[in-house]
């Protein structure tokens, strides 16, 4: 059975990065590869092979949605969940990021302490669904 | 050994609380270079990159407060980068102020009480100054801690009733669904209808909700909801409050929601009134606003030092150190409590006790001791003259704190008792009666109207009768609730008598109080009421007088009653304003006799004269608000040849085309619109120009962005001056 070991994390704030591999690589003992922009994520991406991806939507250069279709075009990510990170967001945002092909949405500011539960549950629902 | 990650948080997050000072002074800088440059795109560019940031990252380290401040700069930022405009002056003073309220919220040290520094600066032990020991840091924080000092700027530049909460409604009946959202909504709540168990988790994360409400029976399995809301709980360390609504009353049901983290139980069919109790509860909707403090001590930093404990403790806290600023502070700071020295140079403890309990209104207010003193008579001395506790220094934080609160909240409590009707949470008959005359004073003072409501709930005694008084007390208070989400906090609510309600709203005029008592009998009218009889729905009828038109309190309430009155009358469900005033020879007999307000007759069509996207925007909003015909013209030329079947009677023209050389258009625009009322509008901070178009021949002026009210005021006062001239 596969399991998630490597986590690509694409956010420009760098605090945030901080927080966000403590989270998955202290907390939650993954594999945690940072990346500052959409194009430094598609440059990356491949090579890293990540299980998962946590993508920030608000950007600057290439946000967050754009970033995903990128990603999307490359086979062999084609199919990696990919999880939106954004502040603010309202209802019917959450059902545009999953209909361009979202995994899930988190809210910012989140909780380091639990950020790795919610990663894996989230990650579980998308190995369910992909493999039925 | 590995470290901690909770202690590798708690040292990201004092390195990041150590860099919010230069973060705010970044961006202060990057604002004043941005007005130096005359509005340079690329250096307001850079200015939201560093708010962008701040906004992005606070939250995550616990300073969500100031993140939200960043994130208003931000957006304003955003907003007027978007558009090809200059930036309007309007907007320009929002941001100005909350960059300003960003450097405020360092400088008071609001940030900073939860530096890391702190860990080195306040002794343990509060102790007189001279006496401080040497004492050992406390021990560090293991748990990110919640910065509740910065709590308090959000709530002060919020609006009194605030944002509404988000709940998610989790139903698959689609009926009762959607009848409960309905009845949510007129409680200020902003509800997601969801319908399967499926998206929840998902939704749970994003919106983050103040509370889930459930329904526990759905077809995927018995108790599936309970157990889809426990594995929601699981990926929390701060539990989302959660209400469950069920078919079932049995034990196994109740207990499986106990379980899986339910904090309250409800047995269909619902009383939406009840339910809404527990939502206000879970949520904090219900009011709870810190304890307020204040003390007298010659020694100025032991007072800081006590201001800080309490304030950490989440009260507010003032010191003062000259006891003659007592009764001054008093009055303006209106503390719960307060804590006296029992030494002091000026005036002892004893004979400042004296004086604050010579003054009838300050009889009730408990006051604390706090000195060396340890010698029993002296202590008892002291209690006699009315104090009502004593507390010894040197005092540990904790102890001051649990005395304190313990004290100030039992203090409220009383008070609270002795001035609020025990059903429904308002103000009593005597106490609203009080208020109210205070109330008139300071309209009277400050010329501004206000505005006095009675109201009355149709046929309650039919209620009573045929539901019994269990249930007519449900509606009481299901009244006073909605009364109270959707007045602002500065209004007074009272329950005037059984079914009765007093309600005086300050600075707002009878027609514009019309309207929101309208609004919220609409409402209440749609709420549904749940008795043993099945459902039933209630309403009730309303007079409104007001100030300046009753020069007296008992004449307004009079005016007030008889429009009550007069609404019943024309077969309740009603609002009726009373068009009489105090000149008039019989306030009563009048009220029943004038039809309907003269002010509302007026059919207002506008024309907006504004190249400014921004003012023409909130015009636009504010005019479609009130149910107002616009049309919108780029400047006075293509007003002078503006063409519609109906002309315009209202004209809204941007000050900047009519001032200074512009003046001749304001003569174009007079000869043109003969029929018209010309409105000048103006930035907020050009009132004393907009003021002085007047002289050259405006009827009046507006200030953007707009107050509450200050369009149906001014719409007011020009039909005043309309009937006037007839």
């Amino acid at each position: 059975m596969a399991s998630l070991q490597k986590i690509l994390f694409v956010e420009d704030d760098p605090d945030i990065q901080m927080v966000a591999q403590l989270a998955l690589e202290a907390v939650g003992g993954y594999t945690v590869q940072m990346c500052s922009s959409g194009a430094e994520a598609l440059a990356v991406a491949e090579q890293f092979a990540p299980d998962l991806i946590l993508l920030d939507v608000m950007m600057p250069g290439m946000d967050g949605p754009t970033t995903l279709a990128e990603l999307r075009k490359k086979p062999a990510l084609a199919q990696t969940p990919v999880i939106f990170m954004t502040a603010r967001v309202q209802r019917h945002e959450v059902e545009q990021y999953l209909a361009l092909g979202a995994a899930d949405v988190i809210s910012k500011p989140f909780d380091p302490m639990t950020l790795s539960a919610q990663v894996a549950a989230i990650w579980m629902k998308a190995y369910e669904t992909r493999s039925c | 050994m590995k470290p901690d990650p909770a202690e590798q948080f708690e040292a990201l997050r004092r390195r990041y609380a150590s860099q919010i000072g230069d973060r705010v002074e970044a961006i202060v800088t990057a604002w004043r270079q941005l007005e130096q440059s005359q509005w340079d795109k690329t250096v307001g560019m850079e200015a939201r990159q560093l708010a962008h940031k701040l906004a992005g990252s606070a939250a995550m380290f616990g300073f969500a407060d100031l993140g939200a401040v960043a994130r208003e700069i931000d957006i304003g930022l955003k907003e007027w980068l978007e558009h090809d405009q200059p930036l309007d002056v309007a907007a320009y003073h929002a941001l100005a102020q909350q960059v300003r309220l960003l450097q405020r919220m360092v400088k008071e040290g609001k940030v900073t009480t939860v530096l890391p520094e702190s860990a080195s600066k306040p002794p343990p032990v509060l102790a007189p100054t001279p006496a401080d020991q040497p004492s050992e840091p406390p021990p560090p924080s293991t748990t990110l801690p919640q910065p509740l000092a910065l709590h308090s700027y959000a709530s002060s530049s919020r609006e009194p009733n605030g944002r509404p909460h988000t709940i998610i409604l989790v139903e698959d009946d689609q009926d009762f669904a959607i009848n409960l959202s309905e009845q949510l909504q007129l409680f200020n709540y902003d509800v997601h209808l969801v319908n399967d168990l499926e998206g929840l988790p998902t939704l749970v994360r994003a919106l983050n909700p103040a509370a889930i409400v459930m329904d526990v029976v759905f077809p995927s399995g018995d108790l599936a909801g309970t157990e889809s809301i426990a594995a929601i709980q699981r990926e929390r360390t701060v539990p989302v409050p959660v209400i469950y609504i069920s078919q079932r009353d049995d034990f196994t049901a109740r207990l499986a929601a106990v379980r899986s983290g339910g904090h309250a139980y409800f047995a269909k069919p619902v009383d939406a009134g009840r339910l809404i109790e527990a939502l206000d509860r879970l949520t904090g909707v219900e009011e709870n606003t810190p304890l307020r403090v204040l003390i007298v001590d010659d020694d100025p930093d032991f007072g800081q030092r006590c201001v800080q404990s309490l304030e950490t403790a989440g009260m507010y806290a003032r010191a003062i150190a000259d006891p003659r600023e007592t009764l001054d502070q008093l009055q303006t700071f209106q503390p719960d409590l307060i804590i006296l020295d029992m030494y002091m140079p000026i005036c002892s403890g004893k004979e400042l006790a004296s004086v604050i309990r010579q003054q009838d209104r300050y009889v009730g207010m408990p006051i604390v001791f706090l000195s060396a003193e340890t010698n029993r008579s002296q202590q008892q001395s002291a209690l006699s003259l009315g104090a009502d506790d004593f507390l010894a220094k040197p005092i540990t934080p904790e102890d001051l704190v649990a005395a304190i609160s313990a004290r100030a909240g039992r203090a409220r409590y009383i008070q609270r008792f002795l001035l609020r009707d025990s059903l429904t949470g308002l103000l009593n008959h005597q106490a609203v009666e009080e208020e109210l005359a205070r109330e008139f004073a300071r309209a009277e003072r400050l010329q501004q109207p206000l505005a006095i409501v009675m109201i009355d709930i149709d046929h309650f005694k039919r209620v009573n009768d045929r539901y019994g008084h269990i249930i007519g007390d449900q509606v009481l208070r299901s009244f006073a609730r909605l009364l109270h989400q959707r007045l602002r906090k500065s209004d007074l609510i009272g329950r005037h008598g059984g079914e009765e309600f007093l309600i005086a709203l300050p600075n707002t005029s009878v027609i514009e109080a019309r309207t929101l008592i309208d609004g919220i009998r609409e409402s209440f009218s749609a709420l549904r009421h749940y008795g043993p009889a099945g459902v039933f729905g209630v309403t009730f009828s309303a007079g409104i007088a007001g100030y300046p038109q009753h020069r007296s309190q008992i004449g307004a309430m009079q005016a007030a009653d008889a429009a009550l009155y007069q609404a019943k009358r024309a077969g309740r469900n009603r609002v009726v304003v009373d068009m009489t005033s105090s000149e008039a020879p019989s306030a009563i007999t009048m009220a029943a006799i004038v039809p309907s307000p003269a002010g509302q007759q007026l059919n207002w069509r506008a024309l907006i004269i504004s190249a400014n996207g921004i003012q023409r925007r909130l015009l636009r909003q504010a005019l479609t608000e009130h149910n107002i015909m616009y049309d919108v013209v780029d400047n006075v030329e293509h007003a002078l040849t503006y063409e519609s079947p109906i002309p315009p009677n209202l004209i809204l023209v941007d000050m900047t085309q009519i001032e200074g050389v512009r003046t001749p258009h304001l003569m174009s625009l007079r000869d043109h619109f003969t029929a018209a009322r010309i409105v000048t509008i103006a930035p907020a901070a050009a009132e004393p120009r907009a003021a002085a178009t007047i002289a050259f021949g405006t009827d009046d002026y507006l200030l953007l962005p707009l107050a509450a009210g200050a369009l149906p005021a001014l719409l007011d006062r020009l039909s005043a001056s309309e009937r006037n001239a007839l």
